[in-house]
């Protein structure tokens, strides 16, 4: 469960609704990951459909030469570090290197995409690692250097990477102290929390948690399970803040099965009773209705048989048809219903919700007949 | 910012609506989510911009605005490498294969200068193509500039493929449990996968004696892709995406591997994503509707279709006409080029894959169109019109 401490910068910045939802900028908090206050990206994210109804102003020719002006700098900052990197002469034992060096980091920071940079970083760290020059420091404020370019871009796949490979490397990183590094794998959750509280649907956000756990795991084998039902905290967390996050729901598919990996029968009714919840309360959601799909099927998952229970479907239509008597044109539950009549060998039964699905969802008409014809 | 939902047409849906489309929209009163705020205010966006055109009027594609446009970013490249963007060599794609399908001519000139400036981005030692020059090899560049050199066409085009340095940098990117990386130190994921078999399929090196180094594991990786939903991840374990779908799809059929996933779940999957109100697709489930997904979910159909026995009725479990009409009325701008959805700017991926997926609408779905409308057939598994792919395939083959 997160439980991160958030301390303010003591400025204020307007909250910013959107997919990235209103957030007050949250300052240093961490001395491991030391994560700097990021108000000025957030002051900057507007969401495209905010400026519905207002009038967006033109940009002023000053605005725009200032733009050009920094895209210029920014440019030259990348061609002069591509070119540090290039010179097969250069070394980075040289007195000048680190005066050259740090341009490199500058052209990062703005640019996260630039890959070839990052890769020229890992050159440069595996190198000192090898003369054993590669100080603690030097590893954290590489790190550093990833959470504030993440701030910027959440989803600029080499930046995720780069971390990933700061804290799982074993054979380069080995020279970095033990205390740091574990003590910094504890708390990276906190990092992809803190993205996933920004965009919850943020898929690099979501594997960067999946891979993190998977090193942990490796380090303390027994403590599977623990760590697990702390994801599984977490994920459920995220769904009830927003019954529409599917990545969430897509997430407690995978970690389900897991943790129960004597089969889907523990947990079942469980969740049939969760994602009921969900459905009666928002019966216009999507998501909630795909994964009660997924455990009307039993809960297939690789290792797990899928179960079949007695009554199960024939409880769940019940469900269908509870709330179709409330909401009549309520899409998912309609086919769902179908879906069910389907399975139970009792497709006579589904022309009327199928006639209905046709002229409430007419662009899925074509669907609708092939489920007619099978 | 103001907090208050915006107060706009009423939420009943009014008779007009319900004659012309029939389509429940999202209720007004359900607001209770960013995700739900922003569906709400996209389909208000196009309820606006349907309403504006008369019934009557034709879709019309603005065919000499594109190309004029599309010409204009050409001309622009050389100066554009000042800027050491990780995507020039998809921005040239993009150009390339937009004007290949709107049937424009590259004068021969223009093709050669782009000939020459992707050759900038070659990384010698290793092999392959870099994001811009300088830069080190990546697959999804690698990936963007032998289709732009595929859909220039020309023999100064296809002679500039090495396919030796490309095979040297794709072993490379192999790892141990049959997927790639995109680049040294660089992620693994379905994309590259797709990038490293598409190359080696086009360039012929899948018949050669190191295809099995290549191909080796792929299929069960992509197999192991499938989540509860039907849809394909982008790692195993990752959410189903729209992109990446396509990306594990495209790979099986090239590898001939279609039974590797269930088929039938990831067709339900795909019909799915076609938005009720909209008619473009969305890449995820409860996400926007957004324009390049026309191509990468709008593919999955025609690429589902080649193992059905009756692949003539996978065009009709979307709808085509929607599809286009979402294209051409909300993702197209009348001064040139397309954008993601009402709201957002053009630009040159989103005009690519509107156009892609518009060829799909036309010629593998059943969308009504004219010869004034129509763009050119777009092959499903490479994206790139079908008129210049079996001219690089002869070439490869006689290589």
């Amino acid at each position: 469960m997160f439980t991160g401490q958030y301390t303010y910068c003591g400025t204020n910045h307007p909250t910013v609704r959107g997919p990235y939802s209103g957030m007050i900028c949250s300052g240093k908090w961490s001395s491991y990951s030391g994560m700097i206050c990021s108000g000025a990206a957030v002051n900057n994210i507007v969401p495209w459909y905010s400026m519905h109804g207002v009038r967006r102003a033109r940009p002023s020719a000053e605005a725009l030469e200032q733009d050009k002006e920094r895209s210029i700098f920014q440019a030259g900052l990348i061609r002069r570090a591509l070119v540090i990197r290039n010179d097969p002469e250069q070394s980075v034992f040289d007195e000048e290197f680190e005066k050259k060096y740090s341009v490199v980091q500058r052209a990062i920071e703005s640019n996260p995409d630039e890959y070839t940079l990052w890769a020229f970083r890992r050159e440069i760290l595996i190198a000192k690692s090898e003369s054993s020059s590669l100080t603690d420091d030097e590893w954290k404020s590489e790190l550093q250097l990833t959470s504030l370019a993440l701030q910027r871009h959440p989803k600029a796949y080499p930046a995720w990477q780069h971390r990933l490979w700061l804290l799982s490397d074993r054979k380069h990183m080995s020279k970095v102290s033990q205390g740091l590094r574990d003590a910094s794998l504890k708390e990276e959750q906190r990092l992809s929390a803190y993205m996933l509280s920004k965009d919850g649907r943020n898929f690099h956000g979501w594997a960067h948690r999946m891979r993190v756990r998977s090193i942990l795991e490796s380090k303390s084998p027994g403590e599977e399970e623990n760590m697990w039902r702390q994801e599984l905290e977490f994920v459920e967390g995220k769904i009830n803040d927003d019954f529409a996050n599917y990545s969430a729901w897509h997430h407690r598919s995978v970690l389900l099965p897991r943790i129960h990996s004597e089969g889907p029968n523990i947990f079942l009714s469980d969740e049939l009773q969760f994602v009921r919840q969900a459905f009666y309360t928002e019966p216009d959601v999507q998501s909630a209705w795909f994964y009660h799909r997924w455990l009307l099927a039993g809960a297939p998952a690789r290792g797990n048989k899928a179960v079949v229970v007695d009554g199960l479907l024939e409880e769940e239509l019940a469900a269908c048809e509870e709330l179709l008597s409330i909401e009549k044109n309520a899409r998912y539950a309609l086919q769902t219903k179908v879906h069910i009549l389907t399975k139970l060998g009792r497709q006579s039964e589904t022309t009327e919700a199928l006639d209905l699905l046709e002229k409430i969802d007419p662009l899925r008409r074509g669907y609708y007949r092939h489920l007619r014809k099978t | 910012m103001s907090t208050n939902t915006p107060s706009y047409p009423p939420s009943v849906p009014t008779e007009r609506e319900l004659t012309d489309f029939g389509v429940q929209r999202v209720q007004h009163e359900n607001i209770f989510s960013d995700t739900w705020h922003a569906q709400h205010y996209v389909e208000q966006r196009v309820f606006d911009i349907r309403h504006a055109r008369p019934p009557e009027k034709p879709l019309v594609l603005f065919r000499e605005k594109h190309v004029s446009w599309l010409m204009r970013h050409l001309q622009y490249l050389p100066r554009g490498s000042e800027s050491f963007d990780v995507l020039q060599g998809w921005s040239c794609f993009w150009i390339v294969h937009s004007l290949n399908l709107l049937g424009a001519t590259i004068p021969v000139p223009t093709a050669s200068m782009v000939v020459k400036h992707l050759a900038t981005f070659k990384d010698p030692v290793v092999g392959g193509y870099g994001g811009g020059p300088g830069q080190s090899s990546h697959l999804a560049s690698s990936f963007s500039v032998i289709m732009t050199l595929c859909g220039l066409g020309t023999e100064e085009a296809l002679m500039s493929i090495d396919s030796v340095s490309l095979l040297r940098f794709i072993l490379q990117m192999k790892q141990a449990d049959g997927s790639f990386r995109v680049s040294f130190g660089g992620e693994t994921d379905v994309r590259a996968m797709y990038c490293a078999i598409c190359i080696a399929s086009i360039v012929g090196l899948l018949k050669g004696v190191e295809a099995e180094k290549i191909t080796r594991g792929c299929a069960s990786y992509v197999k192991s892709l499938q989540g509860f939903d039907g849809g394909l991840g982008g790692e195993p374990g990752a959410e189903s995406h729209g992109g990446n779908s396509f990306c594990g799809l495209a790979t099986l059929v090239i590898l001939d591997e279609l039974d590797a996933v269930d088929t039938g779940a990831l067709l339900d999957w795909a019909v799915m994503r076609q938005m009720a109100y909209e008619g473009g697709f969305q890449g995820r489930t409860n996400k926007l509707v957004d324009s390049c997904y026309s191509f990468w979910v709008g593919s999955l159909f025609p690429l589902l279709g080649l193992k059905a026995r009756a692949p003539a009725g996978m065009s009709k479990l979307f709808d085509a006409d929607a599809l286009q009409r979402y294209v051409l009325e909300c993702a197209q701008l009348e001064n040139g080029g397309f954008r993601d959805k009402p709201g957002t700017s053009r630009d040159l991926m989103h005009s690519c894959y509107a156009l892609s997926g518009l060829s799909i609408a036309q010629h593998f779905g059943e969308a009504k169109h004219d010869a004034k409308n129509e763009v050119k057939k777009v092959d499903p598994v490479f994206n790139i019109a079908e008129d210049k792919i079996n001219y690089v395939k002869e070439f490869f083959s006689q290589t």
